[in-house]
């Protein structure tokens, strides 16, 4: 299965991600929004749980991103939703990646509405090492309760 | 003057060419010139007359042509006359006429008239086709034509000198006498007089102008000195210079002002300082932005990165993949690779199967998975970018605060200079286009006033160039005075010179004919002599009376006598020395008569040619004349044709003087 960008929000990416008429956007590209917005969910632990027919916009599939960063962080997420939701059907896995990626844009958007601007050093830093290992074991489960595996 | 040569050509009797030159020598006056009636001798006569002065009608010319030269063909009828006059110039007349050939002889007629002049060199002098004056004025220096009667007549046709009171005959004696020429020098001068007159007349009338111009002159050099003072300093021009000159400094320290404010104005030099740093700002401002925003599309990836760095720290897996590969080998054999033995139920055994199910467990292989995923491409330094960031936003709302403080200013500085151009620049400026106008104003009015003081000057130059013009004219009024007064005198001198030597030569012509007409009369005992009136009435004087000529009623004889007698008074004191040719000299005289007229001939001119008749003169009588005879002639009838005469030089022998007897 191609995992391929979508959103339910289409609004919020129009107003956020960069039209060519457009020079105070955020984003440039629908991607980049797309994968702030899946890590910001993932770590809030919020879904947007829409049915698939509602993501009817189709950005970029993950093979076809560029930048490795931004592809990276996307296979991640999904790497991490795989090992969360203990489903096997990528699609199913997918489909988890999308709802956290709707609803963090969500969240970022309300962010942004809130405080005027985009917060990039309090979205990041507002997800500090320790909150990431607090949800990571909430997530992924305790290092030291999985079988193979140990705290570092 | 005297005739050198005389020749005809077809002329009345004289057919072909006949040629004499009756030239005299000194002492010898006399030419004597022998002919029959009807042989020519009064066509001889006719013909000197006619050469010097022409004819009154031109129907005589015809009769000039001989008749048989018109019937024999085409030709030409003339007269020349060579002559020397008293300076020694030769002169040659020629004047005649051109003739068509006729049938009946009585028809010739001129077909064109010609005359010329002609010097010894053989120049014209006068040509045929000059005018009539010019002929006139060359004959008048020599015999004019008025006296002619008085030089060249006929010894029985004297009457009309015997009574002088007649206008042309008058006019004839004093120009004989030379009395015309005072007259006219008279006349001359006299309208000379006028011509000053009307001159000096001229002249006073435009002296008269010159006060009228100096008061021109003088409202012209006011007018120059009100535009330019009067030493040329000063004046309206000077004064309009000088209000030039006060506005031009105003307007150049209005420019000056405007200078300062325009280039020199801080706050203009702080505008431009502001603009430049704006958008110096701007620029830097777009820099951090644009670099702040490439940070903020990278925010997913950094909070993944966070996000796999925890994984990183948080979880480990156990063992390897290979180490349970080699559990799953080693649990295939009897003995394990340390040596223990496996079989059975090896504790040894069970504790490798729990390792390997260990390590093969999905939750080692999904975090081990996920381990490798977050060792892959997330290691991008979040602290130094979101350092950078923050630094970043620090510098964009450094730049954001100066950039408004900058517009901030820009734009107090802008309404500053608005104020100060509209308050301040708009005032000077209107001052300097005002005072710029003013300034143009005033060098037109100055140029206008040089223009006028130009004219002025020319108007003046004029004025004085006229002034000068009449002084030179009153100097010129005083001259044509001078000449008026001088030219006055001189008439009334030449008049008096005129009066005198008229009553001097009229006496002096009057003794001088008494005395002649005394030696040629018969009755010397009787008469007393002539009289001559102022009138130029000749009077016979007796012992008893003087009376008019008609009065006394003399015989024809003692007329032609009295007639000599005058004439012989005009020839001794004529101006001009001129040629006497008599035709039938002797006439009715008596032998008394004629033997003192004999005596007489050679006193009437250096030249005398008479033409006399055989019994005019006998042999005796041309003896008694032949000492004072330089040539003699005969004209007769050709031999060959008895209509034709000839002219012949003949030897003054004894066989032609006895052959007269």
């Amino acid at each position: 299965m191609a995992r391929t960008l979508k959103t339910a929000r289409q609004d919020i990416y129009k107003r956020l991600v960069e039209d060519d008429d457009e020079d105070n956007t955020i984003f440039k590209y629908n991607y980049e929004l797309f994968s702030l917005g899946l890590i910001y969910g993932y770590f809030q632990g919020e879904q947007k749980k829409v049915d698939s027919e509602e993501r009817s916009q189709d950005f970029i599939k993950v093979s076809d991103i560029t930048p490795e960063e931004h592809r990276q962080s996307i296979e991640l997420v999904y790497q991490m939703v795989k090992v969360e939701s203990e489903k096997t059907e990528e699609s199913e896995i997918w489909k988890e990646v999308l709802d956290y990626a709707d609803r963090g844009v969500e969240l970022i958007d309300e962010g942004i509405s809130t405080q005027g601007d985009f917060d990039l050093v309090g979205i990041v830093q507002g997800a500090g090492a320790e909150d990431w290992e607090s949800r990571l074991i909430d997530s992924l489960g305790d290092p030291g309760e999985l079988k193979g595996v140990r705290p570092k | 003057m005297k005739i050198t040569r005389i020749r005809l050509e077809n002329f009345m009797p004289f057919y072909g060419t006949v040629e004499v030159e009756p030239y005299t020598q000194e002492e010898k006056p006399l030419v004597l010139v022998k002919g029959e009636n009807d042989t020519g001798k009064t066509s001889f006569h006719t013909a000197i007359k006619y050469c010097l002065h022409g004819v009154d009608e031109r129907s005589q010319r015809d009769q000039f042509i001989n008749r048989k030269a018109a019937t024999d063909g085409d030709g030409v009828s003339k007269v020349e006359i060579s002559f020397v006059d008293d300076s020694g110039d030769v002169y040659t007349i020629e004047r005649g006429v051109e003739f068509s050939q006729v049938t009946n002889e009585d028809d010739r007629s001129a077909d064109q008239f010609f005359i010329r002049v002609s010097d010894a060199d053989g120049n014209t002098v006068v040509g045929n086709d000059d005018r009539r004056d010019n002929y006139s004025r060359f004959i008048n220096q020599f015999i004019p034509e008025n006296v002619a009667d008085f030089f060249f007549f006929d010894a029985e046709q004297l009457e009309k000198f015997e009574e002088a009171n007649d206008k042309e005959v008058r006019d004839a004696i004093e120009t004989v006498l030379g009395i015309k020429e005072i007259e006219n020098a008279v006349r001359d001068l006299e309208k000379r007089e006028k011509d000053y007159e009307r001159e000096y007349a001229k002249v006073e009338s435009t002296v008269a102008e010159v006060e009228e111009l100096q008061s021109d002159l003088t409202d012209i050099l006011d007018k120059k000195e009100e535009l330019e003072g009067p030493n040329g300093d000063g004046g309206k021009i000077q004064e309009t210079k000088g209000e030039i000159s006060t506005k031009r400094q105003k307007l150049q320290d209005i420019q000056s002002e405007l200078e300062t404010i325009e280039e020199g104005d801080d706050k203009r030099k702080d505008l431009e300082k502001a603009t430049e740093d704006l958008q110096t700002v701007n620029k830097d401002l777009d820099d951090k932005l644009t670099e702040r925003n490439t940070l903020r599309r990278r925010a997913g990836p950094l909070m993944a990165a966070v996000c796999a760095g925890t994984i990183q720290q948080l979880y480990d897996v156990e063992g390897t993949t290979d180490e349970a590969d080699v559990i799953n080998d080693v649990l295939g054999r009897d003995h394990c690779i340390c040596g223990e033995p496996l079989d059975g139920d090896s504790d040894h055994r069970d504790h490798l199967l729990d390792r390997y199910k260990e390590l093969h467990s999905s939750e080692r292989r999904k975090i081990a998975e996920l381990l490798d995923r977050a060792s892959e491409g997330l290691n991008l330094g979040v602290r130094k970018e979101l350092d950078r960031y923050q630094r970043l936003q620090k510098d964009i709302r450094q730049a954001r605060t100066r950039k408004s403080d900058l517009k901030d200013r820009k734009e107090t500085l802008e309404q500053e200079l608005e104020t100060i151009e509209r308050k301040h620049l708009s005032d000077y400026k209107d001052q300097e286009e005002k005072l710029e106008g003013e300034i143009e104003e005033l060098e037109s009015e100055v140029e206008s006033y040089q223009k006028r003081v130009g004219e002025l000057n020319n108007e003046r130059d004029s004025l004085r160039k006229r002034i000068s013009s009449q002084k030179e004219a009153s100097e010129e009024e005083e001259r044509y005075q001078k000449l008026i007064d001088l030219t006055g005198r001189c008439r009334d001198a030449m008049s008096d010179i005129r009066s005198e030597l008229v009553d001097n030569r009229r006496q002096t012509v009057e003794e001088h004919a008494s005395e002649t007409f005394l030696k040629l009369t018969n009755r010397p005992n009787y008469y007393r002599g002539l009289k001559i009136t102022e009138n130029y009435e000749l009077r016979v004087l007796t012992e008893e009376s003087s009376r008019s000529i008609a009065e006394q009623r003399p015989s024809e004889g003692q007329k032609q006598i009295i007639a000599y007698a005058f004439i012989a008074g005009l020839s001794k004191y004529a101006t001009r020395n001129a040629p006497v040719v008599v035709d039938t000299p002797i006439g009715r005289l008596d032998p008394t008569h004629k033997n003192n007229l004999l005596g007489y001939y050679h006193n009437f001119s250096d030249q005398v040619m008479i033409l006399y008749q055989p019994n005019e003169l006998e042999g005796s009588d041309i003896e008694h004349i032949a000492k004072q005879t330089s040539k003699h002639y005969e004209i007769n009838h050709r031999d060959d044709d008895q209509e034709s005469s000839q002219i012949d030089e003949v030897e003054l022998s004894a066989k032609t003087i006895t052959g007269d007897d």
